[in-house]
Formats: C-alpha cells, structure tokens, sequence
C-alpha cells in the first residue's frame, strides 16, 4: 500500500512515542521519607521483575503457566488447540473467527488466547458476549481451567468497573447499555455463538461492530447455514474488505445463494481470517461402545403402560373434542414409559382439572399406578451397577419423578447418589459436579435432561439413559456430557428400553435410520439442523396414536424410518456444496 | 527471562522468606517448610487483618511425587506470582557504599596503566567516593505485542557520565549499607538534571534500538487499513468521510500503534570509591569497578596530608562550602544535617 493513501498514518503520527515513568516527585519523597532498603531486597526486587518479565515469543506462556492447574482439573490442551492459538496470536494479529466443529473445544481455544494475551500483558479489558444461557457456563469454564475471574455483568457499573466481563448479547444491546459499552474501548472482545450477527440489520450485529477493540474473536461452529452472505457478513464484521464489497464477492464467488465459484480462492481468503478444525484422523475422541439393554415389564407394569397408552391414544384422536391439552397427552406417554411415579403426577393434575367421566377414567389409572410394586428398569440398574465396582456412573431421566425413585431406591440398596436437576442453582450445581468427581462416597450422579445441559463430565466414562428422549438430539447431548474432548476412555452407553412399548420402535428407528451410535451427531451439521427444525417427535407421536394394533405400529414407525431416511439423504445433498468449502478449511 | 531452573527458583524463594522475616526451614534440600504472614484482602478489613499460613513448597515435579500436599513452585506458578507480588512493597531504594580492597584496587591500576605505576614500590593513595545514582528501568515496547527489556543504568552525580549495565556491575561487589565515612566527592548535577540525563540516554538508545518491530507494526497496520479503505471504497466511494471508516481505522491505529514505556523500577545511591594515585607523570584517579583511569583535576590532587592517614580531611578543608551527597537525598545543604544521624547503617532496614 502507498503510504500516500493512508488517512491516519502519517509517519509523525506512527513514530513510537516514549513515555518515561519515573517520577522525580516520588522519588524525592521516597528519599524524604528516608525509606532505604537492604542490598539483598534491592536486588531481589530486580529479580522478583525479571520473573515477571512478559516476553513476546512464538511460544506461548498460557502452557506452562497453567500446566500445574490442567493437571488437577484434568484439562490436555490438544494439539490443534494449542495450533490454532499459535496461528490467533502469531499470524492473524488477534482477529480470527474460531469455527471448529461443535466439541472440540473453541471455548477452550478462546479461554487461552485470552490467557496467554493477559499474560503477554498486551490485554487487559476484556468482554465476553455471548447467549444468557451460556454466561455462567462461560464464567465457570474461565475460572476452572484459566484461573481467569470473570464478572457476569447486569448494567454499566459492572463494565466500568471490572477489567473480565462477561455479558449476554439481550443485555449489551438494550439501548442504553449499548451506547454505554460501545464507549468503552476494549483490548479483546470475544463473541461466543456469533452465528447470532450474521444479519447485519440485527441489533447484536450494530452492536459488536461498534464496539471499540483492539483484538476480536468471533465463535461459531456454523459460520453460515442457509446463504453465503451470512458467512459475508461475518467475516466482514471481523476484517472489512477481506472479501471486498457484498457486490464483488457475489460476482467473483456465489453461484447461487448456497454454490460457490472460484472456490480454492474464496477458501484462501477464508483461511486467512478463519480456523476451522473438524474431527478427522488427527482428531479423535475414543470410541463409545452402546448396548441396548431390552428388559420384560412385570405383568402390573405392563398392564398399566397400555391403559396409559390407550388413554392418551383415545384422547389424542379427538383432537379439538379432546379433554386433555395434546402437549400434555405427549408429556404423559413419554411418562410412562420413563416410569409410573412419572405418569402418576401428570395423571394426578389431570384428575384434579377435568370433569367426572374423564376424572374416573384417570382415577382407575392413578389406582393402577399406585399399586404397582415392582420396576423392572431399576432392578436392572442395580444389576449394572453391581457390576462396574467403583466406576464413575451418570443416570439420565429426563423427569424428576423418576429421578427421586431412582435416588431413594439406591439410598435403599446402600448407594449413595447425587441428585443433579435444573431447578438447582448454580452453585449448588457446581458442588454437586465437585463432589462427584472428587468424594469417592457418591458413585452415582441421577441428572434429569434440564440440568445436565452443558455440563462436562470427561472424568466420568458410563452413562445409562434411563429412558430416552424422543429428540435424538437431545440424546447426543446427553452422551456429549461425557463423549467429548478430553475423555480418554472408552465410553460406554447402557440403553434401558421395555420391550413391547413405543421405546423399542423408537431405538430401532434411531440405531438403523438415523445410525445415531455410528457416528457422533456434533459433527454433522445437516443432522443437527434437520432434527433442531423438523417436528421429529410430533412425527412419532402421530404413529403411535394413529396405529391400531402392534403390527400397525411397527409398519408405520418403519415408514417413518424410510421417511427420515431419505429426508436426511436429501438436506445432506443439499448443502454439500457450500459445506464443503468449509470442511476443507482445516 | 527464559529458562530459570528449579535451583534458581528455589534460590529466590529462600532469599524472599528471608528478608521478609518468615519463619522457615529447609529438608534435604527439597522441601522449604515456612510460616508466613499474610494479609486477608485489605478490601474487607481495614486495617488489614493478618493470619499466619504455612507453606510447603517444592521445586521440582519429582519433589512434589514424595512430599505429597506440597506446593510446586516454578515459573508462572500462582506461588511464584504471589512472591513476586509481595517483593514488590520492598526493595524501592537502597543507599550503599562499594567496599574495595586498596591493595586489590592498587593491583589493579598497576594492570590497566603499567605505564604509570612505579615497579615495586608501594603506592601513595588517598580514597574518595563519588555519588552515584543507580536506575533499574524496564523498557517496554509495545505494538500489537509487547517486549520487555531490563537496563541498568548508573550515573556519576558529580561529572553526569552514565554508565550502562551497572547493576550487574555493582552485583559482584562487596557492599556497605549506608554512606562513607571518608571524603565525599561534590554532587555537582542535581537530580532534575541527572533525571533528564538519564532519559536523554535511553531516548538515544532506544531510537538506535532494532525497529523492526516497529516497522513490522506498521506493515500490518498499513495493510488492514488498505483493506478496509477498498471496502468503504467499493461501498459508498467515499471511504475517507465515511465516520464508520473512520472509526474502524482509529481501532485499528490503536491495535498497532507503538509506543515505548520506560518504568524505573528502584533507584540507588551508590558512593564508589576511587582511588588517587601520584606518580612520577602526575596524580591519577582510579575507579576500580569501572577500571576507568583519568588524569585527575586540580580540585583533586591530593595533598599530603590527604593521604591514606587522614582521609577526607584535606579535600574537607580545600572544599569548605561544598554541598556533599547528603543533599541527594535531603534536598538540603550537608552543613545543616547531623550526616551521620540521618543517613546511616543504622537508619537502613538492613
């Protein structure tokens, strides 16, 4: 570039100006006030700086300086994440969008950088923005593995005050607060799922580019879905110009909205600005080995899995007649088959609110419930966990009923359990992952689905899904809770399904159609975004009530399975085309 | 700094507990056992509550395997930074003499001017101390990236030539808390001069330093401002009035603007003896830790009586009204302070 062009640079403007610290001032009093130290503290002094001396090297500090803290919280640094800080700090100047797949650890890569920038004394005024369901997330994973202290931030005080703020994206954009922050000059802005700035007409996207910083990362494991002018955007909100203007990039690059042109180029200018690591052979978490425990109901439980079943049934085909709220009716069959205790309390709601016809039907239901006395599932988790002696075990409900008959039936059999739900606070969350880990008394963690989101358990290698959720998507999570980088075992998955009920068709679909246990669900994007948009369980829940007998059942959950199939082949061919300029990114 | 070992850490710590006061204790040269005292944050209590904590500390991984519940302290550990923090409310300013052996110092000027010496015979000195101010900076450098660099400087307060790396100088050398009890060269420069000196020192050597990472700052900066100006260009054709350009380059200006910060980190008053020699060929100052040989002024030439026996009287009566170093640190002329009282061994924490 001319010199000429530049606005702002002019060689006066550029040259390096010193400031001189010292203070005759002080030093006068100091000599004043006759405040003479020995020669041993004079020169350990000079040392003690030395020590604290920061260096501007290619290696980075963040290794050694936390070495001691990743041992105790069992944290490996992979090879690409320390690679891809390296290439953040040494080439990119600070300004990167970090994208690897979901899982492998981009909060870990961020929380480094930021690390390493504070150490090298080049960073001292950080915000984090990221979703408000993430913040404390992000709080607890900096003060872990970081040694970093974050403030989650409610309003201006908070920002001005603190030096590591975390705050969600809803807070920084309310006006005021928007003005305020965007006055505030920052050394390094992180935004966390910043596939939420994709539209530049947004607020959140107004209010990241007019924040002052001076280094940027911007997080996203889908830097564009749909349209490449969401990855335009982006990646012209980190480095304006990096792809010219919208104009220019759609002429030189976009076929359509999803096909590129010229793409070996479009790539190289993406790689200059965007790391994206994908598991692959350098990549790669232990295998998960899952077994598909089938288990007789008793006759009682049996019995009572299909009055339920036909209740819902009946009350679901009449529709607007119906007496019961459909939501209500899905809730309950997925209740029974998590367990009666699960049932009884919708059934008991159900009683209280409807008139005296219904209310009988539900009563004879809640009586059946109540009398049974044995749990063929739980009896099973008792023989399972006989077996693995002192291993680490997380149980899955996704309801509480369940989860508090589980609790008390190890209490009874001399297990003691910890209970994990999301009606806990957060630090009460914390402990409880705390005493897991630690206390060698409490082998079993109970977690419903709410509480477990987001949680990470690597030290933990046996998981039993005591009833599945009917998203297979949240059955990826779950197993993510402990199927994720830094497990080093192999991971085993203990499925619990009654045979003869709607959860045998379900695994069936779920092992054969969508092959879920082959392959780790993070890593595709069309799978994620086809079972995050698709109605997948109001699809089962219309086979099921639509089916008249066993065999009905079974032939409608196999053309729903083809169905699936051939939906899921279609998005993947959809997208393969602009997918692939990013997955040969790495 | 690179590279410290587990023995020089080691080092370090044992010397911070010791003249912190602290209670400790040394087994097998693996494990330091120490009682300290520590402040509960200030912010809480006021004044700051202290408690006594004992620490076990260990220097190497191996170590930490046999003395389980030990703290590994090594570079960058928390440990480490909490000592490091601490020495930083000690050690600002220190007042010493250099203590140096006449016959060792008369051994040595025979070496750097055999010319001069008289073989054999023995050599009539007499013995002054000149002032000297000594600065530990840290220069720091900063672009996108920061650099850091230790220099030392020392400068004579009565003829304002600056030495460079003489702390490390100084280090090897035997010192005396306190002033000299013999003659005392005059304070010539006074400190606002001696201050701009010093800065008019670093000024040059920083200027004459290497630039490329000045010059590597500027390469980036021009190039994302260049790409940023084609985008507001491509834009809306009139990119330098754009405030949104304008803006977005100021931020970029900010990320890779350099700038250089020279922060003193304690100061010295250091009185170096020097030695006067009479030869045949004239009277000749000696500075044995510089190794320096000058012709010495009128002012200095010793007279008998200034001789080894008496030291201090002559240049004392040839020199009534001179300000001595003392005003140095008090800023007000040496007759009217009892010397002894107020700058003496006594009066250093050592």
């Amino acid at each position: 570039m001319e010199k000429r062009l530049s606005v702002l640079c002019t060689d006066d403007e550029f040259n390096p100006a010193i400031h001189f610290l010292d203070d005759l001032a002080l030093f006068q009093e100091e000599v004043a006030n006759n405040a003479w130290d020995t020669w041993q503290a004079f020169a350990l002094r000079l040392r003690a700086e030395e020590l604290a001396q920061r260096e501007a090297g290619e290696e980075l500090l963040v290794l050694t300086e936390l070495k001691e803290r990743w041992e105790q919280v069992g944290l490996i640094p992979y090879e690409h994440q320390i690679a891809t800080v390296k290439r953040v700090i040494n080439e990119m100047h600070g300004r990167a969008i970090l994208a690897d797949e979901v899982g492998l650890g981009k909060t870990i890569e961020a929380g480094m950088i930021i690390k390493e920038y504070i150490l090298r004394g080049v960073v001292k005024k950080v915000l984090i923005l990221t979703p408000a369901s993430l913040c404390r997330q992000w709080a607890a994973e900096l003060s872990q593995k970081f040694a970093l202290y974050p403030v989650i931030a409610r309003g201006p005080m908070d920002w001005k005050r603190y030096d590591l703020i975390i705050c969600s994206l809803d807070t920084a954009k309310q006006a005021g607060n928007r003005r305020e922050l965007q006055a505030i000059p920052f050394d390094l802005v992180v935004v966390g799922e910043a596939h939420k700035l994709k539209n530049p007409a947004t607020l959140n996207h107004r209010l990241v580019s007019g924040l002052k910083k001076r280094f940027f990362l911007l997080l996203t494991a889908t830097p564009f879905q749909n349209d490449l002018k969401e990855l335009f955007n982006l990646i012209s909100l980190l480095r304006p110009g990096q792809l010219g203007s919208y104009r220019a990039f759609r002429r030189r690059f976009m076929k359509d909205k999803r096909e590129t042109q010229n793409t070996a180029e479009l790539r190289s200018l993406l790689q200059e600005v965007m790391i994206r690591n994908r598991r692959g052979p350098r990549i790669q978490l232990p295998p998960r080995r899952v077994a598909t425990l089938p288990l007789l109901p008793s006759p009682a439980e049996k019995e009572f899995y299909h009055a339920v079943t036909d209740f819902v049934r009946r009350e679901y085909r009449r529709q607007q007649q119906a007496a019961v709220n459909p939501l209500t009716l899905l809730t309950l069959q997925r209740e029974v088959c998590s367990s009666s205790f699960a049932a009884a309390g919708t059934l008991y709601k159900l009683c209280t609110k409807s008139g005296d016809a219904d209310g009988a039907r539900i009563v004879t239901l809640l009586e059946k419930a109540a009398a049974l006395k044995e749990n063929a599932k739980m009896n099973l988790v008792e023989a399972i966990l006989s077996q693995l002696d002192k291993e680490k075990v997380l149980i899955f409900t996704e309801f509480r009923a369940t989860q508090q008959y589980i609790g008390s039936r190890l209490q009874k059999k001399g297990i003691p359990a910890l209970n994990f739900d999301g009606t806990m606070s957060a630090s009460k969350k914390d402990f409880t992952i705390h005493r897991f880990r630690t206390d060698p008394r409490y082998p079993v963690l109970v977690c419903t689905e709410a509480g477990g989101e987001g949680i990470n358990l690597q030290f933990c290698r046996t998981m039993i899904n005591y009833d599945l959720p009917w998203n297979p998507m949240r059955l990826e999570q779950r197993i993510g809770r402990l199927h994720r980088l830094g497990q080093t075992r192999e991971v085993y998955v203990y499925n619990l399904v009654t045979a003869g009920t709607i959860e045998e068709y379900l695994l069936q679909l779920l092992i054969e159609k969508v092959r879920l246990f082959d392959r780790v669900i993070g890593s595709s994007h069309q799978i994620i975004d086809y079972f995050t948009k698709s109605s997948f369980e109001a699809r089962v829940m219309e086979a099921l009530v639509n089916a008249e007998n066993d065999t009905e059942l079974r032939e409608r959950f196999t053309a729903l399975g083809a169905a699936i199939e051939e939906e899921l082949r279609r998005a993947q061919a959809d997208r393969a085309a602009g997918f692939a300029l990013l997955e040969e990114l790495d | 700094m690179a590279g410290e070992n587990a023995m020089d850490i080691r080092g370090f710590v044992l010397e911070a507990l010791e003249i912190s006061g602290a209670a400790f204790r040394e087994v097998k040269e693996d494990l330091i056992m120490a009682e300290v005292t520590v402040e509960i944050p200030p912010l809480f209590f006021d004044p700051p509550r202290l408690k006594k904590q004992t620490l076990n500390l260990v220097f190497d991984p191996e170590a930490a395997g046999r003395y389980p519940g030990a703290e590994l302290v090594t570079r960058n550990s928390p440990r480490l930074q909490w000592f490091v923090a601490g020495l930083k409310k000690r050690g600002r300013l220190t007042l010493q003499t250099l203590v140096y052996d006449p016959a060792v110092a008369g051994e040595k000027f025979r070496t750097c001017r055999p010319d001069l010496s008289t073989g054999g015979s023995h050599l009539e000195y007499s013995e002054i101390f000149r002032p000297w101010l000594l600065v530990n900076y840290v220069v720091a450098r900063y672009a996108d990236r920061l650099w850091e660099e230790p220099i030392s400087l020392g400068i004579d307060m009565s003829s304002g030539r600056i030495h460079e790396g003489f702390f490390a100088l100084l280090k090897k050398a035997g010192m005396r808390p306190g002033v000299p009890s013999g003659q005392i060269a005059r304070q010539v420069i006074p400190l606002e001069k001696a201050f701009a000196l010093l800065r008019g020192f670093l000024a040059k050597k920083i200027a004459a330093a290497d630039r490329s990472w000045y010059e590597n700052a500027r390469r980036c900066y021009e190039e994302e401002l260049f790409c940023l100006y084609r985008y507001y260009h491509e834009k809306t054709g009139v990119s330098s009035l754009n405030p949104e350009f304008i803006r977005k380059a100021k931020e970029l200006h900010e990320q890779f603007r350099p700038r250089v910060e020279v922060r003193p980190v304690n100061f010295g008053l250091i009185y170096l003896p020097e030695f006067l020699y009479t030869t045949k060929k004239g009277a000749f100052c000696f500075c044995p830790l510089l190794e320096q040989v000058r012709a010495c002024t009128r002012e200095e030439i010793p007279s008998e009586e200034s001789t080894k026996e008496i030291p201090g009287k002559a240049y004392a009566e040839k020199n009534p009204g001179e300000k001595s170093s003392e005003e140095i640190h008090s800023g007000k002329p040496a007759g009217e302070i009892p010397s002894k009282e107020f700058i003496s061994p006594h009066s250093d924490k050592g």
